[in-house]
């Protein structure tokens, strides 16, 4: 234990000298043998030289030194002496260098512009494509996937990604939703439909992040806030901070403040509101027309109530090698100008409907915070036999029985254990790869009690 | 050598990390620029064979390692810091863990904003100036060694800080 103390107290001296230039001939030596002699020195070098270098990357100023010989044709192809000086006369020569480099860059290519990398993926799961500027399409995104201005789709209501713009601002969309991105000195999004949330940084005065829908603009200059866009309006809601809105249609702005909302829309005034109370009680309401949801919307016909069929959607080849289609429908629950749900633990759903022929369903919510993190997919699978093929099903669940989606396992510490006190943002329904004709005439969330 | 916009583009923001990759594995700041400026001819040497829209920083340390090596037998043995098996287990452990990383980097983040203006004041000076240590401990009235002292503290504190959050990230 003591020999432990020992070598982790030398370690950390010399890493301290390491970084600062200061290690003597013996120093060296000395932490070569401790990283041949315990494994855990060596994570520890790791560790602490990646994030000075990190720090070096994020914090520092570029040093063009070493591009030298590649950008003067004059001493490209001579042998460099052994140490170059550094700081000083350098520093000027790098700084013109970089100026160089730069004014090649940005004023003859402009087209590069494009390329700069203004954020990228922290977290993701289900279905999703990336399109970006150039037009290039991406099924494979990956956490830590650097990513330019460009369109991200989510293809499922299972779909989730979470990016980060370079100045630590986030954006969150869940579900089926169209978001683009763009930083050109100043953030841009563009809602095409579905919803998202972020949390946004201080922005550089003067240059607020824009949030464009078909039928708003809202600047937001730091705040945490989520919209829902639909064709005709969009809802903005926000949880910290404070957001100007403008209604594209006359051009009348108002000032939205935390824990208010306002809805876009021609139809009604736009006036910033407090956050109506939550609810416990949700009812599908398909005769209503195809509103939001996801899948093939089926009329009532005569004692045929409305149905909402499932669509299919096939899985990228990186997630399924076969390939195979998920039927999927889905239904938005907390969003755009209606209350929020808040599920409790007595909550049960009732899911009413009818398939073609008999098949495993999967049963499923999607949940959020209350500041509108995400929260989990939570599902159920029931089997086959207990849908008969063509005939109607009543299927009852508790909150306990919903359990997380498998595909989120690797973020199950930083979601939700259960479903239960957290808003209901979506429920959903899917059979595995064959077409069973599964159709949904009613979603009910059944409380006792009201909160 | 005629080199595209778009290369020129990589090659200048690869410039930090691949200094730190080399810095890493040389544990000497003169070794690591002197390699640094070798790899970068190597890889505009190699230019044409980089496929546009591939992961060029990937590519860029490959090159890199090589030059390492070839390096490392231009030297007499008691300019290098570490022996061929320490360098090794380094590597090993670096692709090991390198899909950790870009998590890293984005915890990283949060930890620095998380910070009090003074220490993140203190940690920009460092990064952000010329890195002159004096001149930093003329400024804020302290000594050398005191100002080494506060900004390994920081370090530390913001490897806590990254560990800790990547373990309620359950990675």
């Amino acid at each position: 234990m003591k020999e432990e103390k020992f070598w982790k107290d030398e370690l950390d001296t010399l890493l301290g000298k390491l970084v600062d230039d200061s290690l003597s001939a013996m120093d060296k030596t000395r932490l070569n043998n401790i990283l041949q002699a315990q494994p855990e020195a060596l994570e520890i070098y790791n560790e602490y030289l990646d994030l000075h270098g990190a720090l070096e990357e994020r914090l520092g100023i570029p040093d063009f030194d070493s591009l030298n010989d590649i950008i003067d044709p004059d001493i490209k192809n001579k042998t460099k002496p052994f140490s170059i000086p550094f700081g000083g006369w350098s520093w000027g020569a790098a700084a013109l260098l970089a100026i160089g480099l730069f004014i090649q860059l940005f004023v003859n290519h402009r087209e590069s512009e494009t390329t700069l990398p203004i954020a990228q993926i922290t977290k993701l799961s289900g279905p999703l494509l990336w399109t970006g500027n150039g037009g290039q399409v991406n099924r494979n995104l990956q956490v830590g996937t650097k990513l330019s201005g460009g369109t991200i789709e989510g293809m499922g209501p299972d779909a989730w990604f979470e990016l980060e713009f370079n100045d630590g601002s986030e954006v969150v969309i869940a579900g089926n939703s169209m978001l683009t991105i763009s930083d050109l000195g100043q953030k841009e999004l563009r809602l095409r439909e579905g919803s998202f949330s972020a949390n946004v940084m201080p922005q550089p005065k003067g240059k607020p992040m824009l949030v464009r829908t078909r039928s708003a603009l809202f600047e937001v200059m730091g705040t945490r806030f989520s919209v829902d866009a639909e064709l005709s309006s969009s809802t903005l809601t926000v949880n910290e901070g404070k957001v100007r809105a403008t209604r594209l249609s006359d051009g009348s702005t108002v000032e939205v403040a935390a824990k208010q909302r306002v809805v876009a829309a021609l139809d009604c005034e736009l006036v910033p509101e407090e956050m109506p109370e939550s609810v416990t009680l949700w009812q599908s309401h398909l005769e209503n027309g195809r509103k939001r949801n996801h899948g093939e919307w089926i009329s009532p016909n005569g004692a045929e109530p409305a149905q909402l069929k499932t669509v299919p959607y096939t899985l990228p080849a990186k997630d399924d090698q076969k390939q195979r289609t998920i039927h999927t429908l889905s239904m938005p629950v907390s969003q755009g100008d209606q209350p929020t749900v808040i599920l409790q633990s007595e909550t049960k759903i009732r899911v009413r409907g009818k398939i073609a022929t008999s098949h495993a369903i999967w049963f499923g919510i999607t949940v959020v915070r209350e500041n509108g993190d995400f929260a989990g997919r939570f599902q159920i699978r029931k089997p086959a036999m207990e849908f008969q093929s063509g005939e109607p099903f009543e299927v009852v669940f508790s909150l306990a029985d919903y359990k997380l989606d498998p595909s989120l396992a690797k973020w199950a510490e930083s979601l939700a254990k259960t479903p239960h006190g957290l808003i209901l943002k979506g429920v959903w329904c899917h059979t595995l790869w064959d077409p069973a004709g599964l159709q949904v005439s009613e979603i009910e969330l059944m409380t006792p009690t009201k909160r | 050598m005629e080199l595209s916009a778009e290369f020129i583009l990589e090659l200048s923001q690869a410039q930090q990390g691949l200094f730190g990759f080399l810095f890493k594995r040389l544990a000497d700041r003169e070794q690591a620029r002197e390699v640094l400026q070798r790899t970068n001819l190597v890889l505009c040497r190699k230019a044409d064979t980089y496929q546009s829209g591939t992961n060029f920083r990937a590519w860029a340390m490959t090159v890199a390692n090589y030059e390492i090596m070839a390096y490392r037998k231009t030297l007499a043995r008691d300019r290098l810091v570490f022996t061929e098996e320490v360098l090794e287990m380094i590597e090993t452990q670096d692709v090991e863990k390198s899909p950790q990383q870009a998590q890293r980097l984005v915890h990283l983040r949060h930890c620095l904003q998380g910070m009090s203006s003074k220490n993140r004041e203190l940690l920009d000076r460092r990064y952000q100036g010329e890195h002159k240590l004096d001149k930093i401990a003329d400024e804020i009235g302290n000594t050398i060694g005191a100002v080494k002292v506060k900004l390994h503290r920081l370090r530390r504190q913001l490897m806590r800080c990254i560990q800790n959050r990547m373990l309620k990230d359950g990675i």
